[in-house]
């Protein structure tokens, strides 16, 4: 599983193994790929039309939605199908999730195929039926009748055993878990109407159910579809963190470096990483020295240096050395895939409030069985002819399906929802505990600001009238780092410099005009002492001959939080912002957004104090951090959000994370976990009401069993249909 | 109306040959991206020169 390594030195970002996603398909070989950007219908032609030309692909197929291109190809290179895609411009990744999504997929049309037959099936059982009832008391003629019969036999059979069969399944499993679920009425309803309404066609006499059966089984699986949906899309969503890691590492061998699949990376392998890449595995420096930055980890995007010895974690990024790696753990216990793990477990909640509807309907199931026996037999011993429909209206309308649809329904698409305005939630409970909010505390650097630097000051300390700007040179020098306080540099500059040297964790140097240069921090640049200016921000020195400049980078403001906060208080939230920075930029910011309560320096600890003294004073607090140093506060208080897609760590301890990174959308939370609730009492509300009147009218035989499976699948229909009116975020 | 009994046995035909339909276009996978076709008009089926 290895690939040689090229000449010149490959981007690690792109060139990876894809021989896991190939498989064999008809007579020629199937290769599955992401391309994470497919954006629009013209991305997915394009990339067609660009495949179409390699010789030797048979097919090829980009899915839209889910940013999967499949291809079926013969006699042909993998690298140059993928090769084929990246030259139009985009970018492809291995499918590390093929199998799983696979599996979704069939599972999706299976049921599609199933509810579609009950659809179709329903409308004709109904037209046949619908005689009958157009009919009324004189009936039709015994010959017809009969006809009709048999028609709907035939139709609503395969509806009973294929579409339903999902019930039946179901309701097996159940039994041999003996924790009988809302399956079992289900599927004993559908079963006993189907066997009364055949022995009834067969003997003639009595009525038959076959459009009960058709319309019970098509509504209950426009549930089940809906909801397959969107638990679907959620499990999709979910897939953030596998784009983190590199999909092959450069492993050091004798004589030359090969690539090796990520998942092939044993205990340890040295591993050499270029200045610009991902950090692909966890272990120690053992050669040459850089600086990483773990944002991802810790949230904070200051670079920290590392040098032989140091420990590194796969997923952080290498930034401007070159160094050797061995690797002190298999892909599997890396730090990063263990966070990962969790964030996919912890996505497997479900709350409190459907575990509680669902502990109450299995005890309402054997109630309802129970109840639909005893009145099946009182009505035997009465000398009703027609006990076995009475029982059987008893069980189809005290089925609490709508119940236990309630809740989960409402979480799933409020999630997807969710989704689609770029918030990620992790804890199943977040939207339930955002609704109680009354509080909502920000962290600063990173929350309230960008966490990206930008020039804030140049003090220069020389007026030589030779001299260029100092601007322009400092932009020149850091032209080609990947350091993150270079990112500031980001103008327009024609002067060149030659021989850039970057010295990891100290600064660059470079030659203009023949001219030496130096920039970075203040020993680095100038080897004699000199004042540091004291005012906030990070003075980084610029220096040739003699010191020509500091520049002063600070942190950036997000342009939306003014906004935010504006609602925030309108709508009678409490803010508060706690900051680990000392500094008076906090001050400054507090000031200008009009909040009072400021609390600077503070550790972690003291941010949980914090939280606690609000909670003690009866507040239900909101944290929106960034960084570790959150973390613990995130861990107490009632509800959290993370605002930046790259940390996995804070990203596990938040119960959402703003994939945006863009404040905005907080309102929008606040705002829709009021929706979700007031939509989830409704459903509750409904399903309880619709019982409890129901079942009286049933067991008196006031109703017949077509209208017990309407009213019973029209109202799992409406609390579907209610919740999704969360589809949408204003 | 003795028409009824030739015309269930054809609604019966016809009801089969729309199920059988549905179920031959969920297999060959009709329904999986219902965005990109609805857009595949307004894209040239490949570009004049090559």
């Amino acid at each position: 599983m290895t690939v040689e390594i090229a000449a010149e030195p490959l981007d690690l970002g792109c060139e990876a193994d894809f021989t896991y996603n190939v498989s064999a398909s008809g007579d020629g070989l199937r290769l599955s790929l992401i391309v994470p950007d497919i954006r629009c219908a013209a991305c997915a032609f394009s990339i067609e039309r660009a495949l179409g030309r390699v010789n030797g692909v048979t097919g090829c197929n980009v899915n839209l939605s889910d940013q999967r291109v499949v291809v079926d190809f013969k006699n042909v290179d993998v690298d140059d199908i993928t090769g084929a895609i990246e030259k139009s411009g985009y970018t492809v990744l291995p499918d590390r999730t093929a199998e799983i999504q696979s599996s979704i997929v069939a599972e999706r049309k299976a049921l599609l195929a199933r509810l579609g037959v009950a659809g179709i099936g329903m409308m004709q059982v109904m037209m046949f039926s619908l005689a009958g009832y157009v009919a009324g008391d004189q009936g039709i003629e015994p010959a017809y009748e009969s006809l009709m019969r048999w028609a709907s036999l035939a139709i609503a059979t395969p509806i009973a055993f294929y579409s339903a069969s999902v019930f039946h399944q179901g309701a097996w499993r159940d039994l041999v878990h003996r924790s009988p679920g809302m399956d079992v009425p289900v599927s004993l309803a559908i079963l006993v109407a189907w066997s009364l309404s055949v022995f009834n066609t067969f003997s003639g006499n009595g009525a038959v159910y076959f459009d009960s059966v058709c319309m019970f089984s098509f509504f209950l699986l426009i549930g089940r579809y809906v909801e397959l949906r969107s638990r679907q899309r959620y499990q999709e969503s979910q897939n953030l963190s596998d784009s983190l890691l590199p999909a092959c590492a450069r492993v050091c061998g004798e004589g030359e470096d090969r690539l090796v699949d990520m998942k092939l990376i044993r205990p340890g392998d040295r591993v050499r990483v270029l200045p610009g890449e991902r950090m692909p595995v966890d272990g120690f420096i053992v050669h040459g020295s850089t600086s990483t930055n773990e944002a991802a980890f810790t949230g904070e995007a200051a670079p920290v240096n590392k040098h032989a010895g140091a420990t590194v974690l796969a997923g952080s990024d290498n930034l401007d050395g070159e160094v050797q790696i061995e690797a002190q753990a298999g892909y599997d216990e890396f730090v990063i895939t263990k966070i990962s793990d969790l964030f996919r477990e912890s996505s497997a909640y479900r709350p409190r409030f459907s575990v509680l509807a669902d502990r109450i309907a299995r005890h309402f199931v054997v109630a309802i069985l129970g109840l639909a026996a005893a009145t099946a037999m009182f009505w035997l011993f009465a000398g009703a002819e027609n006990w076995v429909a009475i029982g059987l209206t008893v069980l189809v309308v005290s089925c609490p399906c709508a119940l236990s649809l309630a809740t989960p329904v409402a979480y799933t698409v409020a999630t997807s929802a969710m989704r689609n305005v770029g918030v990620v939630i992790s804890q199943g409970a977040f939207l339930e505990r955002v609704s109680l909010i009354n509080r909502v505390v920000f962290d600063k650097t990173g929350t309230l600001t960008r966490g990206r630097f930008k020039v804030a000051e140049i003090r220069h300390l020389t007026h030589a009238p030779h001299q260029m700007d100092s601007l322009a040179v400092a932009t020149a020098l850091e032209r080609d780092s990947k350091h993150p306080l270079a990112r500031a540099f980001d103008l327009m500059s024609d002067i060149v410099a030659r021989d850039i040297d970057v010295v990891p964790g100290r600064g660059v140097r470079g030659y203009i005009d023949g001219h030496e240069y130096r920039l970075g921090s203040p020993d680095f640049a100038w080897d004699r002492s000199i004042q540091v200016p004291s005012e906030s921000g990070i003075w980084i020195l610029l220096a040739g001959e003699e010191p020509l400049a500091w520049i002063c980078l600070t942190d950036e403001d997000r342009p939306e939080v003014p906004g935010v906060m504006a609602w925030l208080r309108e709508h009678g939230f409490s803010i508060s912002i706690l900051t680990g920075d000392s500094s008076g930029d906090g001050a400054r910011l507090a000031n200008d957004l009009g909040i009072e309560q400021l609390f600077s320096g503070m550790t972690p600890e003291c941010k949980v104090e914090q939280v606690r003294g609000y909670q003690a004073a009866g507040d239900h607090v909101l944290v929106v951090g960034d960084g570790i140093n959150d973390t613990a506060a995130m861990g107490i208080a009632n509800a959290s959000i993370a605002v930046t897609p790259v940390d996995v760590f804070v990203q596990t301890a938040a119960d959402a994370t703003l994939v945006n990174g863009n404040l905005e959308v907080v309102p929008k939370i606040l705002d829709f976990a009021q929706k979700t609730r007031r939509i989830i009492r409704q459903n509750v509300g409904w399903a309880i009401a619709y019982n409890l009147c129901a079942i009286p009218f049933a067991v008196t035989g006031l109703l017949l069993p077509w209208m017990a499976a309407l009213g019973m699948s029209a109202s799992s229909l409406v609390v579907v249909l209610n919740a999704n009116r969360l589809f949408k975020v204003e | 109306m003795e028409i009824i009994f030739i015309l269930i046995p054809v609604s019966l035909v016809i009801v089969i040959a729309a199920l059988w339909a549905f179920v031959w276009a969920v297999r060959n996978d009709q329904f999986e991206d219902l965005d990109k076709e609805a857009s595949r008009i307004l894209f040239d089926k490949d570009e004049h020169s090559d």
